[in-house]
């Protein structure tokens, strides 16, 4: 490393494309995952070329990389005074002359200008006592190129997306805007919303690529809104009005690959789809097969969990807009790597490494200018028992709570315990991450939970609490799943397993944490992120099912925190 | 020895939309209104483009607002992507846009020009 190199954003894309390029050669055999890596160093390459839609994203990522913003704001920005350029006194007429000038491009630049001044909310609910959401959502708007929304666990996020696309909308109604994610199910959920918040004319705008992978959904428009249904509704259009034309056309014309006896869309009618919608969502990976040189790029961009993208994933989706606002949280966890993915990764550097692997959206968070970020402060999901121990440990105490109470009994926060002399969960070095006691523990808890249900049935109907039931491990979670599955609690309890980084993004009534070892290293619990997501996944309860000596003996602070809480001691 | 010739479009992005505006206008829908009501499978830009693709290779005429197509282009769909072979050894660099031109010119096309502007040929 040259003496006194300092690294900046470039440098960082440079170690992406020395990672992705690595990664493709580890993954030669698997033709769909090269397409993949192929398509992400495509985009990184155009974007540090500067051939993106809007060169003020690069500018901006650049700067804040490596330099906290000024007191007074944008330190980039066209506001800002450059005091190493010498300036020549003007003249009154010449002032004058510039003066003229300057608003008469002002003019005509607001005609397409993305910084827009919105009235008031337009989605009821933005009225509480105490909620900042409107005004950052405010902001957002009126920022020209790039704002950064945090939002930590249940404070609205895809509330705020719809409200932004639909102000968006109401100010420019011919605005184009893409909602990315690195996740279907991201993508999915603020599309249904939007649905449910909008009218026919928003329905009829908004395609979903190329399918939902929700099944139920808030909005009965939303399943009409999938590019797979609106493809055969133009084929249909056209039968009715040109059938002749319309059957050469479905000969002649490229058409998908056969499926399960069902032929697919061609990729060219959905990228004329695409040309038609103005609300388009898709996940990041997939934005490519939209887009070719012949479309129009979009005037919002809002990708939302981008902290749980890669870098490259949300650059592809900052690329193809003018103005972008990335919405998430770096509280919660990062992305995810596959082994191949992993495997690239020890061929770097170890600093390059931890960056690629940590993701740089905090830093850029930190040093952007206030008027670039805005973190949504009200959280609507748990109980202030829970929210407090989440905003307090993870969010420097700045949540506030709306919720209350409940409509039922379990509002715990606590431990269930016991002790694991001579039971060691691997018994191995390296062995299978099961643990049967803790298994028992949850399994057990359900059934009582269940029947406390069924008595209070009897007096007054209940509504079905749901449960996540939450591990780090595989392994404990097949557990779980086969023990819970042979349980009979479904009238009562709607109950879901899966791991922590599975659950991100959902909710459950009552959550159950199992740590499961018992013995070695602690690093999955160590990384505060993961504890932060499991445990405000919760709405009313939770319940850490662990060896609270074994957890103490590793000493980590986010752990020391939770054993700060006590034994839960149910009546 | 031989040679195989290969044609594919110029601009591979409007292929689809370029072929059903020849189809479209083949078949009687030559207005602007008629074109866009008997396409809702392409975008309105997509048949904008495909339109003046067709213009500046001069496939495609409009008068009185009655839009026609050039007789070449059901040539131009016929040799898309089918290679056509001949027994000769394959040409120096140089000679390449002579033998397709020649091969353009022989197969009929009145517009050679307009058919080297849509499509690129591959000798091998």
């Amino acid at each position: 490393m040259p003496e006194g190199r300092v690294f900046d954003f470039i440098d960082h894309l440079d170690d992406w494309l020395e990672y992705l390029t690595k990664v493709l050669e580890l993954s030669e055999d698997d033709r769909q995952t090269c397409v993949k890596y192929e398509r992400q160093i495509k985009y990184l390459i155009r974007f540090r070329q500067g051939a993106n839609s809007n060169i003020n994203h690069n500018r901006l990522l650049h700067n804040y990389y490596s330099n906290k913003s000024s007191k007074e704001g944008d330190n980039i920005g066209s506001k800002g005074i450059d005091d190493t350029r010498q300036r020549r006194q003007l003249s009154k007429a010449a002032e004058q002359k510039v003066k003229e000038i300057i608003d008469e491009a002002n003019q005509v630049m607001a005609l397409d200008n993305m910084a827009l001044k919105i009235g008031g909310p337009i989605q009821k609910g933005y009225n509480a006592p105490g909620d900042n959401a409107f005004e950052f959502i405010k902001s957002a708007m009126a920022t020209e190129d790039l704002y950064f929304l945090q939002g930590p666990p249940g404070t609205g996020k895809t509330t705020a997306i719809v409200e932004m696309i639909l102000q968006t909308l109401k100010a420019k109604p011919n605005a184009r805007i893409l909602v990315a994610s690195e996740t279907h199910v991201a993508v999915d959920n603020a599309l249904d919303r939007l649905c449910l918040n909008g009218d026919e004319s928003i329905h009829s705008k908004t395609m979903r690529y190329p399918r939902y992978a929700i099944t139920e959904f808030e909005s009965k428009h939303t399943a009409s809104t999938a590019a797979e249904i609106r493809a055969n509704e133009v084929w249909n259009q056209a039968l009715k009005f040109a059938p002749e034309l319309t059957n050469v056309l479905y000969n002649v014309l490229e058409q998908g690959e056969i499926e399960n006896g069902e032929v697919k869309v061609p990729r060219w009618q959905f990228k004329n789809l695409a040309d038609n919608h103005q609300i388009i969502g898709v996940t990041c990976n997939q934005i490519d097969h939209l887009l070719d040189q012949d479309s129009e790029d979009f005037d919002l961009v809002i990708v939302d969990e981008c902290s749980k993208a890669t870098l490259p994933e949300w650059i592809m989706a900052m690329s193809v807009g003018r103005k972008c606002i990335l919405v998430g949280d770096h509280k919660q966890l990062p992305p995810t790597f596959c082994e191949e993915e992993s495997d690239a990764l020890d061929t770097l550097s170890e600093a390059k490494a931890r960056l690629i692997k940590d993701g740089v959206i905090d830093k850029i968070f930190e040093h952007l200018p206030i008027t670039m970020k805005g973190q949504l402060s009200k959280q609507y999901r748990m109980l202030p028992h829970i929210g407090s121990f989440i905003s307090k440990n993870f969010y420097n105490g700045n949540l506030r709570h709306h919720r209350e109470d409940t409509d039922h009994d379990f509002t715990h926060f606590g431990w269930f315990t016991y002790d694991s002399r001579g039971y060691r969960v691997p018994n191995e070095p390296g062995g299978v991450l099961e643990n049967q006691r803790e298994v028992e523990i949850i399994t057990y808890s359900l059934v009582e939970m269940c029947s406390r249900r069924k008595h209070k049935a009897t007096k007054s109907q209940q509504r079905k609490l749901s449960v996540a039931v939450i591990t780090p491990y595989r392994a404990q979670c097949r557990a779980l799943r086969e023990a819970i599955n042979k349980l009979d609690i479904r009238e009562y309890l709607a109950v879901e397993v899966d791991t922590v980084d599975a659950f991100q993004g959902r909710q459950a009534d009552i959550v159950f944490f199992s740590f499961v070892r018992t013995t070695g290293p602690a690093t999955f619990y160590a990384d505060s992120r993961r504890m932060n997501v499991a445990i405000s996944r919760a709405r009313d309860a939770v319940y850490l099912i662990g060896d609270r000596k074994y957890i103490k003996s590793k000493n980590i602070e986010v752990l020391n925190t939770l054993l700060s809480l006590g034994v839960v001691e149910v009546e | 020895m031989k040679t195989e010739i290969t044609f594919h479009w110029r601009k591979r992005n409007l292929k689809e939309s370029i072929l059903a505006v020849c189809y479209a206008v083949r078949l009687g829908y030559t207005s602007r209104v008629l074109l866009l009501s008997a396409l809702p499978q392409f975008s309105k830009s997509r048949i904008l483009l495909s339109l003046d693709a067709l213009f500046s290779a001069n496939m495609a005429d409009v008068n009185m607002g009655v839009l026609s197509i050039n007789s070449d282009m059901a040539i131009v769909e016929e040799i898309i992507g089918k290679p056509i072979v001949l027994s000769i050894p394959v040409p120096e660099d140089d000679a390449k846009p002579k033998l397709i031109r020649s091969i353009t010119i022989n197969l009929g096309l009145n517009n050679p020009a307009g058919v080297e502007t849509l499509l690129k040929a591959t000798v091998n």
